[in-house]
C-alpha cells in the first residue's frame, strides 16, 4: 500500500493481533475501517466513544487532497466532533489517515477523562509514537 | 483410484456430444437465417469455440486463479496448509503435489484446477482457513483433490467453454436481430423456399431463446453428480467422512460472501457460493447438489469410507434406486475402507486408532499419512487468533513481504518494494535494516 503523502511502500506493523500502516518518510499511520474500534475493544473502552466521533472539516482549503490508499478516491477532510484538528478519511469508509504526530493531538484536544482512556489504549499500541519529540 | 475417471470419461463424452450437437445446430440456424448460409454460421460457431478452447486449455489455469485473486504460497508460508495437501497427494496416490494458492477472502470456500493431475492446483480462501479445523480442511482438500483425480477440472472447463461458445453465438444472434441484421429476403432460385425460410426463422428464434439455457442444464447435470464422486472420494483419502461434513456444513452457514464470484466460476467451487443455501432438494438449475443431501450422506455412511458405504449411503438419503458410484469402482480395493476416528475429538485415542487401522486400508501411503497427521499434530494454533494470524502472515508473504521481529513485541511486514535501506518501528522507535527482514 503507497502513503498517500509521500508515495512511498508502507510498512504493515502487527502488535496484540491489530495491523496498521505506516510510512517510514513520513511517519503517518493508516488506520483500516474499523481497526481503531478494535484497538479500544481490546482496551475495554465500549464503542462508539466520544474522542470517534467526526465531522467534516469547516475549511479544507489549507491542506492538500490526498488519494485513499485503499480505493484510490480523494479523501474527506474531517475533525473530531470536539477538535481542530484536521484529518483525511475515506469517502467510502475504507479508513482514516493520521499525519505525524496528529494522533497525539488529537487526544490531547479530547476533552476529560474519556481522553484519558483512549490515550491509555493508543499508547498501549502506539508506544513511542505518541511521546512528545 | 482412477476407476471413476474412467468411468466419466465415458459418460463425459456424452454431455460434450450433447452440447457440440447444440452449438453446430446453433451455428447451422443462425447461419442460415441471417447469413443465408449454413456454413458461415457453422463456422462462425467453430471459430468461436476453437479460440475459447485454445484459451482455457493453455490458460485456462492462470486465467481463472487471476480472476479469484489467488496468490500462490510456499511450504514455508503455511505449513500447516501444505502438509494437509501433501498428506492428500499420498493418499489420493495423485502423481505431484498440487500447487497451493490464498485468496484473500472471509468467505470459506475453495476450488480446484488444471487439466492433467500432475499440474493441478488448489485455491482455498483466508475464511476457510481461519473457520476450519484440521479435520474439517483436510476433507475439502481431499474433495478438491478428488475433482482433480476424477478429472472434473478439466471437463467441466471444456464444457464451460462450449457452454460460453453457445451464449456468445446467442448474444450475436439477439443482437443482429435487434438492430435489424438478418436479410429477410427469400430466396426465389429454390420452390418452395419461403416456407423454408419461415420454418427456418422460427427455429432460429427458438434456439436463441433455449439453447443458452438447455446448455446450462447439460452443464450443471455434468457438475452435481461430480460433486457427489468428489465427496465420496475424499471420504476414501480422509477415512473420516464427518470431516467434510462438518466443514460443508460450516461453509454453507457462513453468512459471508465471496468478492470475486460470477456464473461461470461458481460451479468451481467446494459449495456454490451464488446458490441459496436455504434450498434444501437438488433442482436443475443448481451446480451442486444441495449441501444438506452432501452432509446427511456422508453423515449416514455406515461401516466405513470407501464406495460402498457411500452408495449404501447415498441411496438411503436420496431415495434414488440407481447407484451413484460407477459399478466398475465398487470392485475395487477402494470399495470398503475403514474410517478413523477424529482427531479433533479430545476423547478419542488417534494414535493407537491410525496406526493399527492405516496400513490394511491404504498399504504404504496409508502409514505415511498417518505419520505425517501425528507429526503435525502440535502445528495447529489453539487460538482462533492465533488461526487468523497465520493465515494473515501466509497472505503477507505470497505477496512478497518479509517480516522483522521488533524486541518491543509489534512485527514489521516489509513489502517487497520497500526502497529504504532502514525501517523505524512505529511503537519503539527502533532502527532495524531493512536486509534483516526475512
Amino acid at each position: 500500500m503507497e502513503c498517500p503523502v509521500c508515495r512511498e511502500s508502507m510498512i504493515v506493523i502487527e502488535y496484540d493481533d491489530i495491523e496498521l500502516d505506516y510510512c517510514v518518510g513520513c511517519m503517518g499511520v493508516w488506520f483500516d475501517a474499523g481497526e481503531i474500534e478494535l484497538m479500544l475493544g481490546k482496551s475495554g473502552i465500549p464503542f462508539p466513544s466520544e474522542a470517534l466521533r467526526f465531522r467534516v472539516a469547516d475549511t479544507d482549503a489549507r491542506e492538500l487532497r490526498r488519494p485513499c490508499p485503499l480505493c484510490g478516491k480523494t479523501m474527506q477532510k474531517v475533525c473530531p466532533e470536539h477538535g481542530r484538528v484536521i484529518l483525511d478519511r475515506c469517502p467510502a469508509g475504507e479508513g482514516i489517515w493520521f499525519d505525524a504526530g496528529e494522533i497525539r493531538e488529537v487526544i490531547k484536544e479530547s476533552a476529560g477523562a474519556a481522553g484519558d482512556i483512549v490515550l491509555g489504549a493508543l499508547r498501549r499500541y502506539l508506544g513511542e509514537a505518541l511521546a512528545e519529540k | 483410484m482412477w476407476e471413476i475417471a474412467r468411468s466419466n470419461k465415458r459418460k463425459s463424452v456424452i454431455f460434450v456430444f450433447l452440447m457440440a450437437l447444440l452449438l453446430v445446430l446453433m451455428g447451422g440456424v443462425f447461419g442460415e437465417h441471417f447469413a443465408q448460409s449454413a456454413e458461415t454460421g457453422l463456422l462462425v460457431a467453430f471459430v468461436i469455440w476453437v479460440i475459447l478452447s485454445i484459451i482455457a486449455y493453455f490458460q485456462g489455469r492462470n486465467v481463472f486463479l487471476a480472476v479469484s485473486g489467488a496468490h500462490k504460497i510456499r511450504k514455508e508460508d503455511h505449513p500447516r496448509l501444505f502438509n494437509i495437501v501433501e498428506e492428500m497427494t499420498i493418499a489420493s496416490l495423485l502423481p505431484a503435489i498440487p500447487e497451493i494458492y490464498i485468496i484473500d477472502d472471509p468467505a470459506p470456500n475453495a476450488f480446484a484446477v488444471g487439466r492433467k493431475p500432475d499440474s493441478a492446483a488448489v485455491a482455498v480462501t483466508s475464511g476457510l482457513l481461519n473457520t476450519l479445523n484440521r479435520d474439517e480442511l483436510q476433507g475439502v482438500i481431499a474433495h478438491e483433490i478428488g475433482h482433480i483425480i476424477n478429472r472434473d477440472t478439466l471437463f467441466m472447463s471444456m464444457l464451460g467453454v462450449m457452454l460460453g461458445s453457445i451464449v456468445i453465438l446467442s448474444e450475436i444472434a439477439r443482437r443482429s436481430l435487434f438492430f435489424g441484421g438478418g436479410r429477410r429476403r427469400t430466396r426465389t432460385s429454390s420452390s418452395g423456399g419461403g416456407q423454408i425460410q419461415v420454418i427456418l426463422m422460427i427455429a432460429g428464434l427458438v434456439l436463441m431463446l433455449l439453447a443458452p439455457i438447455l446448455a446450462r442444464l447439460i452443464y450443471l447435470a455434468a457438475s452435481r453428480k461430480r460433486e457427489y464422486l468428489a465427496d465420496a472420494s475424499a471420504a476414501i483419502f480422509t477415512r473420516l467422512p464427518e470431516g467434510l461434513a462438518s466443514a460443508l456444513e460450516k461453509i454453507s452457514v457462513s453468512p459471508i460472501r465471496l468478492r470475486k464470484i460470477n456464473q461461470v466460476t461458481a460451479p468451481m467451487y467446494t459449495i456454490n457460493p451464488l446458490q441459496n443455501m436455504k434450498l434444501a432438494e437438488d433442482s436443475l438449475f443448481s451446480t451442486h447438489p444441495s449441501t444438506l443431501n452432501r452432509v446427511r450422506i456422508l453423515r449416514s455412511m455406515a461401516g466405513g469410507s470407501g464406495y460402498d458405504a457411500y452408495d449404501a449411503a447415498f441411496r438411503a438419503v436420496t431415495g434414488q434406486t440407481r447407484a451413484i458410484i460407477p459399478p466398475s469402482a465398487l470392485k475395487t480395493a477402494h470399495a470398503t475402507v475403514p474410517s478413523r476416528s477424529r482427531r479433533s475429538d479430545p476423547k478419542s485415542d488417534p494414535g493407537t486408532d491410525q496406526t493399527k487401522q492405516a496400513p490394511s486400508a491404504m498399504g504404504m501411503a496409508g502409514a505415511v499419512l498417518t505419520a505425517a497427521v501425528l507429526m503435525d499434530a502440535a502445528a495447529e494454533p489453539v487460538t482462533p487468533a492465533a488461526k487468523v494470524r497465520e493465515t494473515t502472515d501466509a497472505i503477507w508473504k505470497s505477496r512478497g513481504y518479509r517480516f522483522i521481529p521488533c524486541p518491543c513485541g509489534a512485527a514489521l511486514k516489509v513489502p517487497p518494494d520497500y526502497r529504504r535501506t532502514d525501517i523505524v518501528c512505529l511503537r519503539c522507535g527502533r532502527k532495524h535494516p531493512a536486509a534483516s527482514a526475512s
